[in-house]
């Protein structure tokens, strides 16, 4: 672990290195790349005065509730697609046109209908994360071996009990990755969503401070949410581990 | 168990797996099934499960034609014997009876995994067993259900000599123990020689009944008996040539 983590870091560490000798040696434009201090200032200060807490709070809020409205319609939507085929026929060629539409697409229209409020943001977050989740879950449960089927048969699984025993952890491991990358899609698109309709929250952050001429804060804003979008997944890398103890890693 | 006239189609794949079978394993006896790769001894074997229902002919249980799975017959599977996401314990208790009381559970699963050698690996997933104690594992769920029929297929398979031949040992106890009809598909003519009261051979895809020879030793033999040995010899033959 120890040793993973050193390795990881290892080329991160060699970028701030480089940056910092490049703006000491004064290769770069300060007013266009300002050196890691002062990047590393702003950051302690959006800290210290309680912006960043306020601006990550609602992006969070906003991730985890489109998140959460993406499992709400995604989950189901997957089973019972990746279950019967006559529900794939129906919905299918439907849904892959809608995927073709990437959610910054859909921003002007959700305002449209929805306001420019709280609704519309967590409409193109959920719009993200629904498709990796959907697809996922199709695919895991459309690629479950007939012999666990017929296993269950033998066995006098009833529906619920072959949902429960075989078809929902089958098709986990395939849903978990399709969390993982629906959350990626959500925390991205909220970005954008609230780069471009939004009075608060990260990507408010590095318009705000760009159109105040606050260079170091705008790549504060920008280290932020790589940071927070790299918990994010460790966190579900977490719940992965938790669930499928059961798998070959 | 009777087969009248079996033939199994795939409309699907267009293709027929076996053709007009019939053979009859009486109560306590053990049938082996042997024949080439794809030649439909697993379909065979799923005509008796109850999962797979015949395009033509029937298959009869204890006289009564079957039209699915009944709880008299336990399948061991060739590939996904076991449930990989549950731990070896509630793999076998998922297989035990619907009507058997909570109370009894607990001690029937440790029975069970007692006779089967499996006792210390209760709470380990499959993929931490080795493929000996994998199919060890997958009979005492097929166990579990109390069968009066046990069908196996390819128990053996994947497995060394010694792993082989022990599994061997043991499977002959428990059936003789419980009085299994036993329908044994295999391709590996040592253990069928320790185990078989009778051996089928079937023809290439669409699978028929080539040979079928009794065995005609008694239970609780070696394999190496020297009254086996035209037997063996007589199988290895036919498993060479095609027809
Ligand atoms: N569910 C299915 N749908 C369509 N075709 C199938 C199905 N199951 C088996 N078959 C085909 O039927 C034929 C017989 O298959 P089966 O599995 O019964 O053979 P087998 O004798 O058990 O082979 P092996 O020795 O490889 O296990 C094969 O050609 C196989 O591809
Ligand atoms: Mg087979």
């Amino acid at each position: 672990m120890g040793k993973r983590l050193l390795q990881g870091l290892t080329l991160p560490l060699g970028v701030v290195l480089l940056w910092w000798a490049a703006t000491e040696a004064a290769l770069v434009n300060t007013t266009i790349l300002p050196g890691p201090g002062e990047v590393f200032l702003a950051v302690a200060d959006l800290v210290g005065d309680g912006r960043l807490w306020g601006h990550l709070d609602i992006s969070l809020r906003r991730v985890i509730g489109g998140f959460a409205l993406a499992l709400l319609f995604g989950l189901p939507v997957g089973l019972a697609v990746g279950y019967c085929s006559r529900v794939r026929e129906f919905l299918a060629p439907f849904l892959h046109f809608l995927r073709q539409i990437p959610p910054i697409a859909w921003i002007p229209v959700f305002i449209l209908w929805l306001g420019i409020d709280e609704m519309s943001k967590l409409a193109v977050i959920a719009y993200a994360a629904f498709f990796p989740v959907f697809l996922n879950t199709a695919a895991g449960v459309g690629s479950i071996s007939q012999g666990y089927l017929q296993m269950g048969r033998m066995l006098d699984f009833k529906w619920v009990e072959s949902f429960r025993h075989i078809i929902w952890p089958a098709a986990l491991p395939s849903i978990v990755a399709g969390l993982r990358l629906g959350m990626g899609n959500s925390w991205r698109a909220l970005v954008v969503a609230e780069m471009i309709a939004a009075s608060n929250g990260l990507g408010f952050l590095i318009v705000d401070s760009r159109q105040r001429v606050d260079t170091p804060e705008m790549y504060a804003g920008i280290l932020v949410i790589g940071t927070v979008g790299l918990i994010l997944d460790y966190l579900l890398v977490g719940l992965e581990a938790r669930l499928l103890v059961w798998q070959d890693r | 168990m009777r087969w009248q006239g079996v033939t199994v189609d795939y409309p699907l794949r267009r293709l027929r797996a076996v053709q007009d079978i019939s053979l009859e394993v009486s109560g306590g006896e053990v049938l082996a099934v042997m024949g080439p790769s794809g030649c439909g001894k697993s379909t065979l074997l799923k005509t008796a499960a109850g999962l797979v229902i015949p395009t033509e002919g029937t298959v009869q249980l204890g006289g009564d034609p079957l039209s699915g799975p009944s709880r008299r017959v336990a399948m061991v599977f060739q590939e996904a014997a076991l449930f990989p996401w549950f731990t070896v314990e509630r793999n076998v208790v998922l297989a035990l009876p619907r009507t058997m009381p909570l109370a009894e559970r607990a001690s029937q699963v440790s029975r069970l995994l007692d006779t089967v050698g499996l006792s210390d690996f209760a709470h380990v997933f499959p993929r931490e067993l080795s493929g000996g104690m994998a199919r060890r594992a997958a009979l005492a769920t097929a166990l579990a259900r109390d069968p009066v029929v046990l069908l196996l297929d390819e128990p053996f398979s994947g497995l060394d000599v010694t792993s082989r031949r022990r599994l061997a040992r043991e499977l002959a106890g428990i059936i003789a123990e419980r009085a299994l009809t036993t329908v044994l598909v295999t391709h590996s003519v040592d253990e069928v020689l320790m185990l078989a009261d009778r051996v089928v051979v079937l023809t290439a895809r669409p699978g028929r009944v080539r040979v079928d020879f009794p065995v005609g030793l008694p239970h609780s033999r070696r394999g190496n008996e020297p009254e086996l040995d035209t037997l063996r010899n007589s199988l290895y033959r036919i498993l060479e040539t095609e027809e």
